[in-house]
């Protein structure tokens, strides 16, 4: 960083224990990330009303509506993310409409307690088809 | 409902606070829960174990032969 002369204007500030305190002190939320399981620093940072920009992978394609909730750019791409993290810079209005949508889809899809009952409800379904076959099998 | 779950390691990343978000709301509803790991430290700082043993879950981890144990 030093050699690029960016020392001074990006602070490396190591692990954040107030997640949410952390992200809702940004403007923006920027992941350049190559690969996720989900991206839950994603779902994170929407919660607390942030536009995001994040590269265009699958699991982040399931959280981020293009354009709506924030920005999906081209992997490994660092013109991509300036040429949409810039003007978005220069616009508090789309950020907040963005942010806004994005806590919404967040509250609608992504909260503990839905994909709590959904993973309970997959094992549960996992359980009775087992029973199932093992009835079937001795029947048979 | 007895689950395993089994993870890569215990360090503070996305996917681990997932899973201990998981494993509180699974136990809330009745399920008991054992988390296996790989190694307990990964590329984040700390390691959520204390978190993980706060929730009363057991913890397993594998050792250099492959087993798993507290």
């Amino acid at each position: 960083m030093k050699a690029s002369g960016l020392g001074k204007k990006i602070r490396m500030v190591g692990f954040q224990n107030d997640i949410a305190s952390f992200l809702g002190a940004l403007d923006l939320f920027a992941f350049a990330t190559k690969s996720e399981g989900l991206g839950q620093v994603a779902v994170e940072a929407m919660v607390v009303g942030k536009a995001v920009v994040m590269t265009n992978i699958a699991p982040l394609r399931g959280i981020v509506v293009d354009g709506e909730t924030g920005r999906l750019v081209d992997i490994g791409s660092a013109d991509s993310f300036t040429h949409v993290i810039i003007p978005l810079l220069k616009d508090p209005t789309e950020r907040a409409r963005m942010g806004a949508l994005g806590r919404a889809r967040v509250k609608e899809f992504f909260t503990a307690e839905r994909m709590s009952q959904e993973t309970l409800s997959l094992y549960e379904d996992v359980l009775r088809r087992r029973s199932t076959l093992r009835a079937s099998a001795m029947t048979a | 409902m007895k689950v395993l779950h089994l993870i890569t390691t215990l360090s503070g990343g996305g996917a681990e606070l997932h899973l201990l978000t998981l494993c509180h709301r699974l136990k809330k509803q009745g399920a008991e829960i054992v988390v296996a790991c790989m190694s307990e430290y990964g590329k984040h700082a700390r390691t959520l174990r204390g978190d993980f043993e706060n929730e009363g879950i057991w913890l397993g981890q594998e050792d250099s032969y492959g087993r798993f144990s507290e």
